[in-house]
């Protein structure tokens, strides 16, 4: 132990001597305008294997000691979860005081949480032991403030989510009052250990969660208030996987306690919350009744009924439903080819004590049933969900529930992409959807929001559309509307809005050659989904054989973008858009006013200023103009060169004329001047 | 002075003709050596009328009616002047109508070549301020201004 201290030390100190390096004489990192950040003072009590850890100053707060969470490179934190907690003040929980990007000493942006810093390390860290806490006081420094944390976060419309023993701290050095953890370092849920979790999150990846409920923190506050009681964490010493067997044999309560015997006062508010039963665990509103003094029913402890015979497979006798679904979701391909001989569907049929189930499989093995269309994969996770309607969607070997999708493809798109495509299977066979219907039937009283039906009708169009800006990419920023873009472009970067994402496709095109032009099909996606861009434009954005007309719409959306959010200098944007000006020289024709806008396109380009770009190439007015213009002069030089070319015939023809009028003024003129003559010789004869 | 029309003048040509024959008989009758003064004396409006290729015959007006102008003051001398005047005789009486001849048939070729000639510098004038026009056109739209853009939409017709 002395050793592995020992190289820890080391390392840490190896890691800030390199941060002091790079901060460059610089001591910290700013967040917001009273945020600082100190990179070379790890907390190491805070830090995760989400995010690291490390001492923050607020210069409006100067007595207050604060840390930064700070999100580990592939890690996701709940940005949306933040914006919703940062105005909240409780002593239940540790204060959010800001969250934003920073600009680490790296270069690199990584997205920060400062919180308070809490009055000392965990409370109770797994495999460690605490002297066990009063039950009175635990009630009033902890149960008490944290229910009414919880009430007001889901008023807000969050769940906590990392409710676990090592998550809890004294708030204050004098040690009168306990306070939750942060919340929103990860994805939901995902720290937490299957003990700390109701059996429906207990049995999905930890990534594929889902957003949580207020029942899921009840169940983990009573785990965790358990723990304190005891001193140390329940079934400390098995795995996770065997934590489930044990709890979804005995039920959790008895599973948990054990031979633990809980103090009266704490007897009716465990049973009440470590009910497996979402429907029977008390509610938010029933531990508010508990907290005024009350005693709220307790729930009907129910076991999920067990089949008359088990069914074997893989080599393990499998009682219930549930059992059968974890092992085969496990094992896909196995279960695939049970499923394809009938053996588990007449297994339903004797075994299971009613026929919801069996009638599902006999519905899945018609020869033009979904199932046998989608292939293995969905067969497997209908199969599953036939047998468990309330756990997990699993495809492929991964369990994840829809209604958190849009964390499980982050995690898919960041560290593990073989996730994708069992994410994608799901929803192309519409599977989220059947999900959704399975979760309404088994729990009619929970609610779904509107807008998460809506979003999920959406996602089978938005993953299945073959266009640019569609596909699994476009479901993730649809889902999540803080969702950073996760471009390899933008990978040093933290794009949460689409002026966000216009330097980083700027600095992009800096470094990429000529012959390689565009970008992967997160940009167009996340434009899609931040600005509705339209799907000419995506397409002109993903280059490639875009023609003309879409270049153009995507240069107008990235100018309208530039504008928009007020988005400085994008010199190479500027000059790949460069080529789009040719074509609009080309439609010119007055050649002063082509060098006009060659000039002016050159001084655009120069400054970045894609607006200027867009308005040479839209002048609509302009070019109207010199249509006219050159209509007229093509018509003048047509006069002239047919004159000219008659000119030859007109001469012949004036010469002709000329001497049939001169020698008429010639006849006309000797007439006169004879006449003139003979008057006057008359004049001088008769004179 | 109204220019009389070519139809107009080319109809009123055999009456004057026969009223030129029909006064010349009449002089012949009584005054024979002014009469034959007045032939001699015609000889070049004579001569013109055989060379005259215009239908009109503005040639010979031209120079006849100069010609006529001349010898007329040598004709009123010898029939109502003192008749002891004979211009057959005179030297003088020749030079005035031949003159008069000379002066109409200057004028006869030489205003249409100076009426052509007129008009040759005006249409080369014209023509230079074409060209120069059609230059200053291509320098400010370019070529493309020049070229003819072919019609085929009727290429049936073409033949």
């Amino acid at each position: 132990m002395a050793d592995d201290g020992e190289l820890a030390e080391a390392t840490v100190g190896a890691v800030e001597a390199g941060l002091r390096a790079a901060l460059g004489g610089r001591e910290s990192v700013t967040l917001g305008e009273r945020i600082k950040i100190h990179p070379t003072q790890t907390v190491l009590d805070m830090a995760s294997p989400l995010a690291e850890a490390f001492a923050a100053s607020d210069s409006t707060r100067p007595d207050t000691a604060c840390v930064a969470l700070v999100a580990r490179p592939e890690q996701l934190p709940r940005v949306g979860a933040c914006a919703q907690l940062r105005t909240y003040e409780h002593a239940g929980v540790v204060k959010l005081l800001e969250a934003g990007p920073v600009t680490w000493p790296d270069g690199a942006q990584r997205f920060a949480m400062v919180y308070e810093t809490p009055a000392g390390p965990p409370l109770l860290r797994k495999g460690k032991r605490i002297e066990a806490m009063d039950a009175r006081l635990l009630a009033r420094m902890f149960v008490i403030p944290a229910a009414q944390v919880l009430t007001e976060y889901n008023r807000r419309g969050v769940a906590h989510r990392a409710i676990r023993p090592d998550n809890v701290f004294w708030y204050d050095y004098g040690k009168t009052r306990l306070t939750l953890g942060p919340a929103t370092v990860g994805p939901a849920g995902a720290m937490q250990p299957a003990v700390c979790e109701t059996l429906e999150m207990a049995i999905c990846d930890s990534y594929g969660k889902g957003l949580g409920t207020p029942g899921d923190d009840l169940f983990s506050l009573g785990v965790t208030v358990l723990a304190l009681l005891r001193g140390e964490w329940p079934l400390a010493d098995l795995t996770d996987e065997q934590i489930l067997e044990k709890r979804m044999e005995l039920g959790s309560w008895d599973a948990l306690a054990g031979k633990y015997n809980p103090p009266t006062e704490m007897y009716d508010l465990l049973r009440g919350l470590l009910c497996d039963d979402p429907n029977e665990r008390w509610s938010l509103a029933t531990l508010a009744k508990w907290a005024e003094g009350s005693r709220p029913q307790l729930p009907r402890f129910t076991m999920p009924p067990k089949a008359r015979e088990p069914f074997l497979f893989e080599g393990k006798l499998l009682r219930t439903g549930r059992e059968i679904a974890i092992a085969m979701g496990k094992n896909p391909q196995p279960a695939a080819a049970i499923l394809r001989t009938g053996l588990l569907r007449d297994w339903a049929r004797r075994a299971l004590p009613d026929d919801i189930a069996s009638r599902k499989l006999d519905t899945m093995s018609g020869p033009g049933s979904p199932a046998a269309r989608d292939g293995d994969g969905p067969l497997v996770a209908r199969a599953c969900m036939a047998l468990d309607p309330t756990g997990p969607l699993r495809v492929a070997g991964y369990a994840f529930r829809p209604d958190g999708i849009a964390a499980a493809l982050g995690r898919a798109f960041t560290a593990d992409r073989q996730m994708l495509p069992a994410i994608d299977a799901a929803i192309r066979a519409g599977l989220h959807l059947e999900w959704a219907d399975a979760q309404k039937a088994a729990n009619p009283n929970q609610k779904s929001t509107t807008r998460r039906i809506n979003a999920f009708e959406r996602l089978g169009r938005w993953a299945n559309e073959p266009v640019v800006g569609a596909g699994l990419e476009r479901c993730l920023y649809e889902l999540d509307p803080r969702m950073p873009c996760l471009s390899p472009l933008s990978v040093d970067g933290w794009v949460e809005t689409a002026g966000d994402l216009l330097p980083e496709i700027d600095r992009a095109l800096e470094d990429q050659d000529g012959a390689n032009r565009g970008f992967d099909r997160h940009v167009p996606a996340f434009l899609a989904a931040r600005v509705s861009a339209d799907e000419n434009a995506l397409r002109g954005l993903a280059g490639g054989a875009a023609d003309e007309e879409a270049r153009l719409a995507a240069l107008r959306l990235l100018a309208e973008l530039q504008e928009t959010y007020l988005v400085g200098s994008l010199p190479n944007l500027a000059r790949e858009c460069a080529g789009l000006v040719r074509p609009t020289l080309e439609r010119y024709q007055r050649i002063a006013t082509k060098e006009l806008i060659r000039t002016k396109a050159e001084a655009a380009i120069l400054a970045g200023d894609l607006r200027e770009l867009v308005r040479l190439v839209d002048d609509k007015v302009g070019l109207e103009a010199d249509q006219r213009g050159f209509g007229a002069a093509k018509t003048e030089y047509a006069n002239a060169t047919e004159k000219l070319s008659k000119a030859d015939l007109v001469m012949i023809d004036r010469a002709r004329q000329a001497i049939y009028r001169g020698r008429e003024s010639a006849a006309l003129a000797a007439g006169s001047l004879a006449l003139a003559l003979f008057f006057v010789v008359l004049a001088l004869h008769l004179g | 002075m109204a220019i009389v029309p070519r139809s107009s003048l080319t109809k009123l040509l055999p009456a004057a003709w026969s009223g030129a024959a029909l006064i010349f008989l009449a002089l012949l009758v009584v005054q024979p050596t002014t009469a034959v003064y007045l032939l001699i004396a015609g000889l070049p409006t004579l001569a013109m009328l055989m060379m005259d290729d215009d239908p009109e015959q503005r040639g010979v007006f031209a120079v006849g009616a100069l010609n006529l102008a001349g010898a007329l003051p040598f004709v009123l001398l010898s029939v109502v002047g003192n008749m002891r005047f004979t211009p057959l005789w005179t030297l003088n009486a020749y030079m005035w109508p031949f003159l008069g001849a000379l002066l109409g048939a200057t004028l006869y070729y030489g205003v249409p070549m100076l009426v052509r000639y007129l008009a040759k510098v005006e249409e080369e004038r014209e023509n230079r301020r074409l060209g120069e026009r059609q230059q200053a056109l291509v320098e400010e739209w370019g070529a493309n201004v020049a070229s003819v853009q072919l019609d085929f939409s009727n290429k049936d017709g073409i033949r």
